[in-house]
């Protein structure tokens, strides 16, 4: 098969266009400090407009001109929800949106800043231009911005390696949205921010603004809580948890004598049942190897956390990794056993014959997964012939098998299902092979990494401190 | 590159979300099949998809030349599949099931890009991840040790034994099929 046979079949793969562009959209959408929950959006607009219902239902009176007034109130925070802002949304609802009302003209186009508002770690500026933007060299629909916060000059500015601009043309002009990580590790709470737009759509103007920023009110609750399960030799320590106004971020520690391994949470339930989050991915900040162990510092954002919450119950889970274990062919039986789970390959026999070893074995443990299609698949894969003088010469991480003294498939048959009896074949003349072969030089590999469970880790309980 | 495109990569680069959508939108049926080719089936694509865009999103302002846009979004879309088969933690092979579903949602699909589809899915991940990156995303043998940040030679290998195992693989199948 050449590679124009290949491509014009893989082109046959068929491509759900609007489903691939609400997927983009999607991820797009997903805010960075917040984790994608389409439900929340309408949980906030049906309760409005179920309390605008119930206002004018207990008020027990039809009221056409109340509902007239109602009907043309705009959503709450209806600003930010044409942007996909949900945090922004949530903030408008509390009241906790800095109106700015800055307006500067220069070369006939207007930058007006209206809004800010500064939670957890984000800074957003809403805003909107309009004007004589076609004398500019962008196309039409097009809206750039060159910015500078602070004194800052060019692309050496740490407020523009976060920042992120949404444009919806609006009103002859357009409304945008800037989303800035706050940069330095100390936050103060309040500060003006010099802002300065140098050119937009290529135009050079010159338009600056000293915007004030008013941090939320962020409470930081220090956990300080470390977990240990010696039986796994993990430990997780929980840090702190920042909760701002619309959101809250976990920063926490793992840390395992195994490389490779990975430890997260499942989900987190306060002591009212309520669910903060389910599988929330993680930034990860900082991985390192010391006297502890092999270090992961991450950070989680998960939803608010109500102002009540008196504990948090984590519900820790790990998958494990582990090298593969090698046995030299010299006996014609013997067990390979995973190091960390109950997993056991018994060999019963081992036979050389027509070009062929041919491996009995059972299966023994509890597996990742019990489809036996499954389990048949990975088999093939999971085992591999070595030539013993050249085991030393695989790079552990980047595990390449050395070529001409190596089989890394065979075929498999199921012998007995009820026992987990099989039988691997491998080919001694086949696509790969070992020069100079002898069973006896000959070291089988077999990688229980595939075949071991998640384990779950027993849930803790922290007490937030307040 | 064509202006126009450079133009939007820029804009992408330095934030303008808009810019960056256009971009993906514009290749999203390179993004959606190379997913497809890992994950094997459109439910886990269109997560990739959706993982992929967030990813390239928060850290789009880290690319250094507009140039490099797409084998950086590729990466991306690789690592991204990678992970969701590592959370899957199985290898799932193409049953019948999985084909007669493929088949009744794709009436156009051939059966020898089903086989070929298996037989990728049945390759050691990085004798696959080589052959898609060659073969599909046409790139060199140099950006592809780039992407997969191992030697030039070390592709090569993957190449050859990749498209052998293929071969056999597909050899296979159609005396099965």
């Amino acid at each position: 098969m050449d590679k124009k046979q290949m491509k014009n079949l893989i082109e046959q793969i068929d491509v759900p266009r609007d489903d691939v562009f609400n997927a983009i959209d999607r991820g797009i959408k997903r805010d960075r400090n917040i984790k994608p929950f389409i439900k929340k959006k309408i949980i906030i607009s049906s309760s409005v407009s179920a309390a605008l219902i119930s206002i004018t239902l207990i008020s027990g009176l039809f009221n056409p001109t109340m509902n007239r007034v109602l009907a043309g109130a705009p959503i709450i925070g209806g600003i930010f929800e044409q942007f996909g802002d949900q945090m922004g949304m949530q903030l408008a609802q509390q009241d906790s949106v800095t109106e700015l009302n800055q307006t500067v003209t220069k070369e006939g186009v207007t930058v007006q800043l209206n809004q800010a508002y500064f939670d957890g770690n984000v800074v957003s500026i809403l805003g909107h231009v309009s004007g004589e933007l076609n004398k500019g060299k962008n196309e039409e629909g097009e809206l750039s911005f060159d910015v500078n916060f602070e004194e800052n000059k060019g692309d050496d500015d740490p407020w523009l390696s976060s920042m992120s601009t949404d444009v919806n043309s609006k009103a002859g002009g357009y409304d945008f949205q800037w989303k800035l990580v706050y940069p330095y590790t100390t936050i103060d709470e309040d500060f003006l921010l010099p802002i300065t737009i140098h050119h937009i759509n290529g135009i050079k103007g010159g338009w600056t603004f000293n915007t004030p920023i008013s941090q939320m009110k962020n409470k930081t609750i220090a956990l300080d809580h470390t977990e240990s399960y010696p039986d796994e030799r993990v430990q997780i320590s929980l840090n702190e948890m920042k909760i701002a106004k619309a959101s809250s971020t976990l920063s926490f520690q793992t840390v395992s004598d195994y490389k490779g391994d990975q430890i997260d949470f499942k989900k987190a339930v306060d002591e009212k049942g309520n669910i903060l989050f389910n599988y929330a991915n993680n930034t990860t900040l900082a991985q390192s190897k010391n006297e502890e162990g092999y270090t992961q510092s991450l950070r989680k954002s998960i939803d608010k956390i109500g102002e009540d919450v008196q504990t948090i119950t984590f519900y820790p889970f790990m998958s494990i990794t582990e090298p593969p274990v090698q046995q030299l062919l010299d006996a014609s039986s013997f067990t390979l056993g995973s190091e960390r789970s109950d997993l056991r390959i018994e060999v019963n026999n081992i036979t050389e014959k027509d070009d062929q070893v041919i491996i009995d074995y059972q299966f023994n443990g509890k597996m990742s997964n019990h489809r036996l299609d499954l389990l048949l698949n990975n088999l093939k894969y999971s085992f591999a012939l070595i030539d013993q003088d050249f085991v030393g010469e695989i790079d552990l991480d980047n595990p390449i098998l050395p070529e001409k003294h190596s089989i890394s498939s065979n075929e498999v048959t199921l012998i007995d299902k009820k026992t987990y009896q099989f039988q691997s074949v491998f080919q001694l003349n086949g696509e790969e092979q070992i020069d100079n072969f002898s069973l006896e030089n000959t070291i089988l590999q077999f990688d229980f990494s595939s075949f071991i469970e998640q384990r779950e880790l027993a849930p803790f309980t922290v007490e937030l401190s307040k | 590159m064509e202006d126009r495109n450079r133009r939007l990569i820029k804009r992408a680069i330095k934030g303008d979300k808009k810019a960056f959508e256009q971009l993906l939108k514009k290749h999203y049926q390179q993004i959606y099949r190379t997913a497809f080719l890992y994950v094997q089936n459109q439910e886990d694509a269109l997560d990739v998809v959706q993982e992929a865009a967030y990813q390239a999103l928060i850290s789009v302002h880290t690319i250094k030349s507009p140039e490099y846009f797409m084998t950086w979004l590729t990466k991306i879309v690789i690592r991204c599949s990678g992970q969701l088969l590592a959370k899957r933690k199985v290898i799932v092979p193409l049953t019948e099931e999985v084909l007669l579903s493929l088949k009744s949602s794709n009436g156009s699909i051939n059966d020898d890009a089903l086989l070929l589809m298996d037989a990728l899915g049945s390759l050691k991940d990085s004798y696959r991840t080589a052959l898609i990156l060659f073969y599909y995303n046409d790139y060199s043998i140099k950006t592809i040790s780039e992407l997969m940040e191992i030697p030039e030679g070390t592709v090569k290998t993957y190449l050859s034994r990749g498209k052998e195992a293929l071969k056999i693989s597909l050899e296979r199948g159609s005396l099965h099929g």
